[in-house]
C-alpha cells in the first residue's frame, strides 16, 4: 500500500499520460463528428434575390412512403416550372430536407431553412404527427409554411397553412351524400388519433342536423393488423353505410375486413385513400355502391373544362410524372402540386420576403389540382367545398358520381 | 475502508489527471457555441446532450448494477409529459415542475422496480421493461384531453430558474450540458463510493454479494430509480426546449436506442453516455446524404462498432492507452472512466480491509 | 352476440398463431444459444417481402413461398457465420445490442431493395371467407392455425425425442459438457439459427396476405414474438404456442369487450400482470 516517492512520482506521470490523452482522444473524435456534421451546413448559398422554396418531408423512417411521394412531386413540378423559365426568368431553387420521421429533426430543419438557407416559404411536412410539433418553431421563425396534413389551424397560427381537405369538410360532403342517397343509419369507425377524434366529434354534431342516426361507433389503431372485432360489433348494429376517415394501409385493411365479414354496405374512407395503389391492394370492387371517396381534379383532369387555368399545367405535369416515375399522379401528388403552385404564385406576385409571401397566401384565390382554394385570415385551409368531387369505386377504377 | 494514502494527488478522492481531463472537457464543451453559430447544428447538440443525460443515468443501471432496461423511454416520457401538464395546465413554473416530474417518475420506478428487479432472469426483466414502455406509449395515445393523444401537446414555456430564462439554442445548450455535467459528476461520485462498489459486487456475483449481507434487491431498485430520475429530467428539458411532446418520441425505438448508446459509449463508463448519445444522435446527420442507403449504412456502422469494440468507444481508448503505458491495471481505480466492465478486484472486499 | 364472441376468438387465434410461430423461432434460438435475438422479426419480414418480390417476378406461388423460406434460411446461415460465431464470448447484453444493430441493417437492406412502400401477398388458397356459426374465417387463418399446430408438435417431438434435438438442448445448457460427449456446439448453433430464420420466414409468408409488409414490419412482430415467448414460458416446449395465443387473444378480446380505444392499454396491462405473477410463464417449463 505504501509507495515510495519515486514510484509514486513515476506512477503519477504514467497516470496522467494514460487518462488525460484518453479523454483527449474522445474529445478529438467528438470534434471530428461535429466538423463533419457542420460542414454541409457551412456550405451555403449566398444568392440574394434567388427564389427559394424549402421542403421538409419524411423521406426515410416510418412515415416515409407518403412523404417521399409528395416531395418528389414537388421536385418535379419545380423542374417543370424552371424549364419554362422559372419565375420571371429566374430559376426556382428547391432545398429539400428529410426529417427522418422524427419530430425533433423536423423542428430543427425548419430553423435551418428559415435562418440559414433563407427560403421564402416552406412546404410540408405531411401528417399531423410532424406538423404539430413544428408549429411553435414556424411561429418563432416567422416563416410561412404550407403543410399537407389534417391539422387544426387556430386563429393564432398566422404562419401555418394547410391544403388537405379538412376532416370536417370531408365528412360534411359525405353526410350530404348519405342524405342524398336516403340512408338513415350509419356507423363510424375512426382512428385513435387527433384526426379520428375530430371526425368522430364532427359526425356526431352533423347527425342531428341531417337527420341521420349513428348507430355504432368504434376506434382503431392505424397499426392494427386486424379490425374484425370492431367491425363485427358495428355489423351487429345493421348500418347502411360506414364512414371511416382513414387512409393508406389502414383504409385498405378496413375494406378487406369488411369483405371478410360480409359487410356489403358503402364504405367511405378519407380523400387520401383514392389511389390506384388502393385498388391494387384491395382487388376489384365487385359491384356498385360499395366504395366511395373524395377526389380531386387531377384524377378526372381530362374531363374538366378547358377554361380552368389549371388544366394545361396539370396535363403537362401528369405527362412528366408518368414518364419519370412510371405511375399516375394521384391525390397526394395533386396536393403537393397545389402546395408548389401556391408558393410560386405568391413569390411571383410579391417577391422573396417571407412576410409578404405569407400575407399574399393568406388572401389567395387559386385553382388547384386537388381543389380550388379561397384563403382568408380566418381560414388557412381555404378549400372550396364545391370543387371537391365525389368518386365511386367500381372494378379497378374510380368514376365520378353524377350529382 | 483503507485508501492507499499518497497513491495519488489531487483534491480529496479525485485524481489530478481526472481533474485535468474534466477541465479540458468543460472548456471544450463550453466553447463550442462560440465556434458553431448555426442554430441547426447547435440544436442537434442540445438534443445530443439531452439524450446523453438519459444514457448516463441508464449506464449506472447497466454498467454498475448490471441490469437491463429496454423501457427507459417510459421514464423519459413521464418526465416530459408531467412537466408539460404542470406548466401548461396548472401554471407551474418550470423548475418546480421539473422536480415534481422527477419525483413522480421516481415513484413510478420504485413501484415498478420492486417486482421487476426480482425477475428471474435478465430476459424477463428486458421483456417486462419493454411492456412497460409500450404501456406508457399506449396510455399517451389514448390519453385524449390529458395527453393530447397522437399529436401530443405543444406550447411548453422555455425552461427557467427563477428570473433566468433559457430560451433559444445557445441558452439551452448551456443549460442541458450543464445538467449533463452535474449528472456525470454525480455518477462519478457514485462510482467511486461505497455504493458504487456494492453495485459492482452485485454485478459480479449476486449470490456472493447477498451472502456478504448486501440487500441485493433493494440496491438494484435504488439504482433503477436513480436512472429513471435522470431520464425524467432529460424529458423535462426536452419538452421545454422543443416546445412539443408527442408519443412517437418516447416509444420502443428510443428505448432500444438508449441501450445501444450505453454499449456504444462504453458500459460502465461515466462519460460513455455522452459519447454513445452524441454518436448515435449525430450519425444520421453525417450519413444523411446517403438518402435511401442511410438506414443500411447506419445499421452497418452500428453493428460493426458494437462487434469490434465491445467495450465501447471509451473502453477502447482506455485499452489503447493502458497498453501504451505499460499495461498496468490500477488496483483501486474506480475512475471517471468507470470500471463497470470489470468484475470487482479481489483485493477489494466490500465492507473493509483486513 | 355469440357470433361476435366467436369472431373475436377467431381474430385472436389468427394473429395469435402468427405470434406463436415467431415465438417458436425466437425460443428455438434462445433455448439452444441463450441469445435473445431482437432481429428475429426481421426474418419474418424478409420471408414475406422476398415471397412478394418473387411473385412480382412472375414466379408461381408454390415456388415463391418455399424459395423465400430457403433464402431466409440462408440469410440466417450467413448471419450465424459472420456474427453469431464471433460473439460467443461476449456478455449477453452486448449480444442483444448487436442483434439490435443487425435488425437495423436488415431493415436498411429492405429499404434499398424494395423501398418504403407496403405490400400484400396473394392468399395461399383463395380469399373468400368461410362462414362458421355466424363468424367469418379466412382460409388463410386455417393454414396458419394448422401449420402452427403441426410445427408445435414437431418442435416438441424434435427437442424432446430426437437425438439432434436433445443434443441441441444439451449444448445450450452446458456447452463444455456437451462438446465432451461429442456434440459439436458450433453445428448446433448454426442449425438452430437456420431453423429459427426459416420458421420466422414461414411466419412472414403466412401472415403476408393478411397484414401489410414493409421494411418496418419486423419490429412489431419481434416485440410481439418475444413477449409471447416469455409470457408463455420460454423454457417450455408448448410455451411459445400458449404465449402467442395468449397475446393474440388478449388483444382481440380487449378490442371486442372494452371500448376499442383502450385495446392496447388493456392488452399490455394483462400481459404485464401475467408476467409479474407467473414469471416462469403460463406453462411451467421443465427446467427448474
Amino acid at each position: 500500500m505504501g509507495a515510495k516517492t519515486n514510484e509514486e512520482g513515476e506512477w503519477m506521470t504514467m497516470k496522467i499520460k494514460r487518462d488525460y490523452p484518453a479523454l483527449l482522444m474522445v474529445v478529438a473524435a467528438l470534434m471530428f463528428f461535429l466538423s463533419v456534421a457542420i460542414s454541409p451546413a457551412m456550405a451555403q448559398t449566398a444568392s440574394k434575390e434567388a427564389y427559394k422554396i424549402g421542403t421538409v418531408f419524411s423521406l426515410t423512417g416510418s412515415f416515409a412512403n407518403v412523404g417521399s411521394m409528395q416531395q418528389r412531386a414537388i421536385a418535379l413540378e419545380i423542374e417543370r416550372l424552371n424549364s419554362k423559365g422559372g419565375i420571371k426568368g429566374q430559376r426556382i431553387e428547391h432545398i429539400s430536407y428529410d426529417d427522418q420521421s422524427q419530430a425533433d429533426t423536423a423542428g430543427l430543419l425548419v430553423k435551418k431553412l428559415a435562418k440559414q438557407d433563407k427560403v421564402s416559404v416552406i412546404l410540408g411536412p405531411t401528417g399531423a404527427w410532424t406538423i404539430m410539433p413544428i408549429k411553435p418553431t414556424i411561429q418563432q421563425m416567422k416563416i410561412p409554411d404550407i403543410a399537407s396534413g389534417a391539422i387544426t389551424i387556430n386563429p393564432g397560427d398566422k404562419y401555418l397553412f394547410n391544403l388537405v381537405v379538412g376532416v370536417e369538410m370531408g365528412n360534411e360532403v359525405y353526410m350530404n351524400f348519405v342524405k342524398q342517397r336516403g340512408w338513415t343509419q350509419i356507423v363510424s369507425l375512426q382512428t385513435m388519433d387527433d384526426v379520428g377524434d375530430r371526425a368522430s366529434a364532427y359526425l356526431k354534431s352533423l347527425a342531428g342536423k341531417y337527420g341521420i342516426q349513428i348507430v355504432g361507433e368504434e376506434r382503431f389503431n392505424t397499426q392494427d393488423k386486424d379490425i374484425t372485432p370492431q367491425l363485427s360489433k358495428l355489423k351487429a348494429a345493421k348500418p347502411q353505410a360506414l364512414l371511416s376517415w382513414c387512409s393508406g394501409d389502414a383504409a385498405v385493411l378496413v375494406y378487406k375486413n369488411m369483405r371478410q365479414l360480409g359487410m356489403d354496405i358503402p364504405y367511405m374512407p378519407s380523400g387520401g385513400a383514392a389511389s390506384s395503389r388502393f385498388f391494387k391492394l384491395i382487388g376489384d370492387v365487385p359491384k356498385e355502391n360499395l366504395l366511395f371517396t373524395l377526389g380531386g381534379k387531377l384524377q378526372v383532369i381530362d374531363s374538366i373544362p378547358d377554361s380552368d387555368p389549371v388544366k394545361a399545367a396539370g396535363l403537362e405535369f401528369r405527362q412528366m410524372y408518368v414518364a419519370k416515375f412510371n405511375a399516375p399522379p394521384e391525390n397526394l401528388e395533386a396536393v403537393a402540386w397545389d402546395l408548389t403552385a401556391m408558393a410560386v404564385n405568391a413569390m411571383k406576385a410579391v417577391g422573396t420576403n417571407p412576410e409578404k409571401v405569407r400575407n399574399y397566401i393568406e388572401n389567395i384565390k387559386m385553382s388547384g389540382l386537388q381543389a380550388n382554394y379561397i384563403m382568408t385570415p380566418s381560414d388557412h385551409n381555404g378549400v372550396d367545398k364545391n370543387s371537391v368531387i365525389m368518386l365511386m369505386g367500381l372494378g379497378s377504377k374510380w368514376q365520378v358520381v353524377p350529382k | 475502508m483503507c485508501h492507499a494514502k499518497g497513491h495519488h494527488q489531487g483534491i480529496g478522492k479525485v485524481k489530478r489527471s481526472h481533474l485535468i481531463g474534466a477541465l479540458i472537457g468543460i472548456v471544450f464543451v463550453g466553447t463550442i457555441p462560440l465556434f458553431i453559430r448555426d442554430e441547426y447544428t447547435l440544436g442537434f447538440l442540445v438534443l445530443a446532450g439531452i439524450v446523453s443525460l438519459v444514457v448516463t443515468g441508464l449506464n449506472m443501471l447497466v454498467g454498475h448494477a448490471g441490469q437491463l432496461s429496454l423501457g427507459h423511454g417510459g421514464f423519459y416520457a413521464i418526465g416530459a409529459y408531467v412537466s408539460t401538464l404542470l406548466t401548461i395546465k396548472f401554471g407551474f413554473t418550470p423548475l418546480p415542475a421539473l422536480i415534481i416530474a422527477a419525483i413522480v417518475t421516481g415513484l413510478v420506478a420504485l413501484v415498478l422496480g420492486i417486482p421487476l428487479l426480482k425477475m428471474l432472469t435478465q430476459f424477463h426483466l428486458a421483456v417486462a421493461t419493454l411492456i412497460f414502455v409500450m404501456l406508457i406509449n399506449a396510455l399517451l395515445i389514448v390519453g385524449g384531453p390529458w395527453t393530447g393523444g397522437f399529436t401530443g401537446i405543444q406550447g411548453q414555456p422555455p425552461f427557467s430558474v427563477g428570473p433566468i430564462l433559457f430560451e433559444g439554442d445557445v441558452a439551452n445548450y448551456y443549460l442541458v450540458w450543464g445538467v449533463v455535467f452535474l449528472g456525470i459528476l454525480f455518477a462519478a461520485g457514485l462510482s467511486n463510493s461505497q455504493a458504487g462498489r456494492i453495485l459492482r459486487a452485485i454485478q459480479g456475483d449476486e449470490t456472493g454479494a447477498q451472502s456478504l449481507g448486501i440487500d441485493v434487491a433493494w440496491e438494484k431498485v435504488k439504482v433503477f430509480v436513480l436512472s429513471a430520475i435522470y431520464a425524467s429530467v432529460a424529458g423535462t428539458l426536452l419538452a421545454h426546449y422543443t416546445g412539443s411532446v408527442t408519443p412517437a418520441q418516447f416509444g420502443v425505438g428510443p428505448s432500444l436506442e438508449f441501450m445501444v448508446m450505453v454499449f456504444l459509449g462504453g458500459k460502465g463508463s461515466v462519460i460513455g453516455g455522452v459519447v454513445g448519445g452524441s454518436f448515435i444522435k449525430l450519425l444520421p446527420q453525417v450519413t444523411e446524404f446517403m438518402k435511401n442507403y442511410r438506414l443500411l449504412v447506419d445499421g452497418l456502422i452500428l453493428t460493426s462498432v458494437l462487434l469490434f469494440v465491445p467495450q465501447g468507444i471509451v473502453g477502447l481508448f482506455r485499452k489503447i492507452w493502458d497498453r501504451r503505458s505499460g499495461g498496468q491495471s490500477p488496483a483501486e481505480e474506480t475512475s471517471l472512466n468507470g470500471d463497470g466492465g470489470h468484475p470487482p478486484v479481489a483485493s477489494e472486499p466490500v465492507g473493509g480491509q483486513p | 352476440m355469440h357470433a361476435q364472441v366467436l369472431q373475436f376468438l377467431i381474430s385472436g387465434l389468427t394473429l395469435g398463431a402468427i405470434y406463436a410461430l415467431i415465438a417458436f423461432s425466437f425460443s428455438l434460438v434462445f433455448r439452444t444459444t441463450r441469445i435473445m435475438n431482437i432481429a428475429q422479426g426481421e426474418f419474418s419480414m424478409l420471408g414475406g417481402m422476398i415471397a412478394i418480390a418473387l411473385i412480382g417476378l412472375a414466379l408461381p406461388m408454390f415456388l415463391s413461398v418455399p424459395a423465400a423460406i430457403v433464402l431466409v434460411g440462408l440469410v440466417g446461415l450467413v448471419i450465424e457465420r459472420l456474427i453469431i460465431r464471433r460473439v460467443r464470448t461476449f456478455p449477453r447484453m452486448m449480444v442483444i445490442m448487436i442483434t439490435i444493430g443487425l435488425s437495423m441493417t436488415i431493415q436498411g437492406f429492405a429499404v434499398v431493395l424494395w423501398g418504403q412502400d407496403s405490400y400484400l401477398l396473394p392468399h395461399l388458397l383463395g380469399s373468400d371467407p368461410i362462414q362458421v356459426l355466424g363468424a367469418a374465417i379466412l382460409p388463410q387463418t386455417i393454414w396458419i392455425l394448422g401449420i402452427s399446430g403441426a410445427l408445435s408438435f414437431l418442435f416438441w417431438f424434435f427437442l424432446d425425442r430426437t437425438m439432434l434435438g436433445l443434443a441441441m438442448r444439451a449444448s445450450a445448457e452446458n456447452r463444455l459438457a456437451a462438446s465432451l460427449v461429442g456434440i459439436n456446439p458450433i453445428r448446433v448453433v448454426q442449425l438452430s439459427f437456420v431453423f429459427g430464420a426459416s420458421i420466422g420466414a414461414l411466419a412472414g409468408v403466412l401472415v403476408a396476405p393478411i397484414v401489410f409488409m414493409n421494411f418496418l414490419s419486423g419490429v412489431l412482430l419481434t416485440i410481439k414474438g418475444i413477449v409471447a415467448a416469455i409470457v408463455g414460458g420460454i423454457e417450455s416446449n408448448v410455451g411459445a404456442v400458449v404465449g402467442g395465443l395468449a397475446v393474440g387473444l388478449a388483444e382481440s378480446m380487449a378490442a371486442g369487450i372494452f371500448p376499442s380505444m383502450y385495446k392496447d392499454v388493456i392488452a399490455l396491462l394483462i400481459l404485464l400482470v401475467v408476467l409479474c405473477a407467473m414469471p416462469r410463464g403460463i406453462i411451467r417449463g421443465s427446467a427448474r
